[in-house]
């Protein structure tokens, strides 16, 4: 019986799919088997960020309208040994097309498949949001170091712990260490004040991010990238592991340095 | 489609509940119950003023319509004729659960508009009614109550308290607080850190002063002083000066 999460944010643009299809793609790599379902119908993005938009033929409204097998609109990561499975949203429909009944079926289908079912939770507050979280066990709340999102992501918990999901875990994204080191960006300290919920990782600003979207490589699969390596840890922390938070001081470079020594910099 | 009886219209002074020609008793029931479910909001900043005009009320008729209105949050502040001939204004405060058992309502035979001669310190717990709230109030949270409103927690930005009568947060006021909201101009609002993005007491309202302020570092209390509302730092023993205005810890 697999676990059934959910990523949501409240606000949109914060990194709900990225983190998604990286968290997904890292618990696949430590051997879990997973699927990810995409749950913005109408506004799909999760298929471009994986890298498999070219293979749907079937999506999730044919599967709960009962057009296709959910079988057929599976989609294989190749990368993966059979290990990572994409079920795609539907681009020609919109939210109204199913219902929170028929999504606590597939979610309940999904389950005794695979280890870890992650939901992509379109942004707001209405169906699209309902739908995603009816068949959901814990979620996962995406914010950015940002006063609307912080604002956003705090009516989000709300809900969610109307709707009896306990406990979400935060992740905050696109962090930069020095705006916050110049007070310029919100520090996680002030986030955890106001949300008061357990957090359950930071990731960088990284330039890598606008890369791995548009090759549909996901960042954790790059060494070189430093959210990847955020998304790594969190995907081990969902695992059970018990991983420390990445250090965020800020590297000094070179010039930096010398700009300081000058008595330009801050 | 007979015309309305009564005419329900909000002024700077509360709400007016204006009664039209002659009007049955039980028709002004009706009227009055109906009018007043259909419409909403009427939570926030509500005196009621009735205006009999040609109609006569006895205290009993008088005790059934203060009924009606309190079951939709509302407390009549006067009753009036209407002209200038028969300047008789009763003041009576009947608590947002109307009378408690073997007590009688405030009676005061008032000669001018605006003064309060009964001993009316203990005028306040006729109302009261207290709720406890054992957690913190998210954004897009609301809670209105009548009576007063204690918080064990925070009010998240986003979220916001209405109260008839006192507001204490035992945390950070972060959101939208209304005091008094019913028209209590005495009522207060408190906070371990009180920093809200709005603040209302009875009819006034406030925000913060614009540009980055200090974050208080010590309990606040927002109360109505000559007309505006005034945030002075908590301190329990209210009638006894002050020794240091700031502490130094």
């Amino acid at each position: 019986m697999g676990k059934v999460i959910v990523i949501t944010s409240g606000k949109g643009g914060v990194g709900k799919t990225t983190t998604t299809a990286n968290i997904g793609t890292g618990l696949a790599s430590l051997g879990h088997k997973v699927v990810l379902v995409d749950t913005d119908i109408g506004l799909r993005n999760l298929d471009v960020v994986m890298g498999l938009e070219n293979r749907i033929v079937y999506d999730i409204v044919d599967v709960i309208h009962g057009n296709c097998r959910l079988k057929q609109a599976l989609i294989k990561d190749k990368r993966f040994d059979d290990s990572l499975f994409l079920l795609p949203a539907a681009q020609t429909k919109d939210k109204t097309a199913v219902n929170v009944e028929q999504m606590k079926t597939l979610c309940n289908e999904l389950k005794e498949e695979f280890d870890y079912v992650l939901i992509d939770c379109p942004a707001g507050i209405e169906q699209g949001f309902k739908n995603a979280i009816a068949g959901a066990e814990q979620a996962i709340v995406v914010t950015n170091p940002e006063v609307s999102a912080v604002r956003d992501a705090d009516r989000i918990i709300g809900m969610l712990e109307a709707a009896e999901i306990r406990r979400p875990q935060l992740i905050v994204n696109r962090i930069r260490p020095h705006m916050v080191k110049s007070g310029d960006m919100m520090n996680i300290d002030d986030m955890l004040d106001i949300l008061a919920i357990d957090l359950l990782g930071v990731v960088l600003e990284d330039d890598m991010i606008v890369v791995s979207t548009n090759r549909g490589e996901p960042a954790v699969l790059d060494n070189n990238s430093k959210a990847g390596q955020a998304y790594r840890n969190i995907a081990r922390r969902i695992a059970g592991e018990s991983v420390p938070l990445m250090n965020l001081e800020v590297e000094e470079g070179i010039f930096n340095r010398l700009r300081k020594l000058m008595g330009f910099g801050k | 489609m007979t015309e309305d009886a009564i005419g329900i219209k909000g002024t700077k002074d509360g709400l007016l509940i204006n009664l039209k020609g002659q009007i049955s008793f039980p028709r002004l029931k009706r009227e009055l119950a109906q009018r007043l479910t259909t419409s909403d909001a009427f939570l926030v900043g509500a005196h009621v003023t009735i205006c009999l005009g040609q109609n006569y009320l006895t205290e009993d008729q008088l005790d059934v319509l203060a009924e009606i209105l309190a079951d939709n949050g509302l407390i009549i502040r006067k009753i009036s004729r209407g002209s200038v001939d028969d300047p008789r204004v009763f003041f009576f405060d009947f608590g947002s659960n109307g009378f408690q058992d073997g007590q009688e309502g405030m009676w005061v035979r008032e000669s001018t508009e605006e003064q309060k001669t009964v001993a009316d310190l203990d005028n306040n717990l006729l109302s009261e009614n207290t709720i406890l709230l054992q957690r913190t109030l998210r954004s897009g949270q609301s809670l209105k109550f009548p009576g007063n409103v204690v918080i064990l927690g925070d009010v998240n930005p986003g979220g916001e308290v209405i109260a008839g009568g006192n507001i204490i947060v035992m945390g950070c006021l972060r959101g939208v607080a209304h005091a008094g909201a019913l028209g209590d101009e005495n009522a207060i609002v408190t906070a371990f850190r009180l920093q809200p993005t709005q603040l209302r007491i009875a009819n006034h309202i406030t925000r913060a002063p614009d540009g980055k302020i200090p974050d208080p570092q010590y309990p606040e209390i927002a109360k109505i002083k000559s007309e505006m509302i005034v945030i002075e730092i908590y301190h329990s023993h209210v009638d006894r000066p002050v020794k240091n205005a700031v502490s130094k810890n």
